[in-house]
């Protein structure tokens, strides 16, 4: 189904659509709640939290974008919420995260070694990443751990391709900063 | 590998180190999420609805009820006013005619 389509059935309010769209961005939904929140329960509470948004929202939705960004600034957003109210009640829920079955990982890794190092990995500089601003911690994860380019995050988050560009260099220079004394 | 290496390689491997993909049955979890969080937005209306009803009756009961006792109070006033009226006339006509 093609985009507007796909928007003007939603509008609508066509379940079926909402299928669609669930079924097409979930797994990207998810993998960014993950990737700012590193636990597999809290990623699917607030992926389900952005769909019900997306939901009740899509009348408001103005087309001045891409519904795919529109949906992602939506998963940023409430991932912001979720980390602010988490530090609020001082869960440490994070440190546990890593402990989930590991058959909801699907990654490249061709042996069992491989793919416990790729989690200590995450773990390791999921940790580092806890520590940076907002706004460092927002460019970082899209760029390195969802693969968007500085243009494509410029437009995500609303700013200056150059405050993109200055965000990244300052948090990998951060990371890198943080990894030495994690790994001390 | 030196630590500087290990560092860097890490920050590159965030690229390869797949994320995690939701299970068959998220859509039916979602869905009733969502089916549960309409019933209760709807409890909620009918709630809050029934809430300003209520207070909106108890609101026109007592104004009603002040308005009734100012009409009465009105008729009283009223009352007064044209037997002091009369009263001045009737001196008034006493008056005249002495």
């Amino acid at each position: 189904m093609e985009e507007q389509q796909l928007i003007k059935a939603l509008k609508e309010g066509n379940r079926s659509a909402y299928q669609i769209l669930v079924e097409n961005n979930k797994d990207m939904v998810y993998g960014l709640c993950f990737s700012y929140l590193n636990n597999f329960q809290d990623a699917e509470d607030t992926s389900q939290e952005v769909f019900i948004q997306v939901y009740r929202s899509i009348h408001n939705f103005q087309e001045k974008s891409s519904l795919k960004t529109w949906i992602y600034r939506i998963t940023i957003s409430k991932c912001q919420d979720f980390i602010k109210a988490r530090n609020r009640k001082k869960r440490f829920a994070f440190l546990t995260g890593y402990q989930e079955v590991e058959e909801r990982w699907e990654s490249n890794a061709q042996t069992p070694q491989q793919l416990l190092e790729n989690k200590e990995n995450m773990e390791l500089l999921h940790r580092a990443i806890e520590k940076l601003s907002e706004n460092q911690k927002n460019v970082f994860i899209l760029n390195h751990i969802q693969g968007k380019t500085n243009v494509e995050i410029s437009e995500l988050l609303g700013m200056p391709k150059s405050t993109v560009d200055s965000h990244i260099k300052r948090a990998k220079d951060k990371i890198r900063v943080l990894l030495k004394d994690i790994l001390d | 590998m030196n630590k500087e290496k290990k560092i860097e390689n890490l920050i590159k491997a965030t690229h390869r180190a797949a994320m995690p993909k939701t299970d068959d049955f998220y859509y039916t979890r979602l869905s009733s999420k969502l089916e549960t969080r309409n019933k209760h937005s709807l409890k909620k209306r009918v709630i809050i609805g029934a809430g300003i009803l209520a207070i909106n009756s108890l609101v026109l009961f007592f104004t009603f009820n002040k308005e009734k006792d100012q009409e009465h109070y009105s008729f009283d006033q009223a009352a007064e006013y044209f037997a002091s009226a009369y009263e001045q006339h009737v001196n008034f006509g006493l008056n005249e005619r002495k």
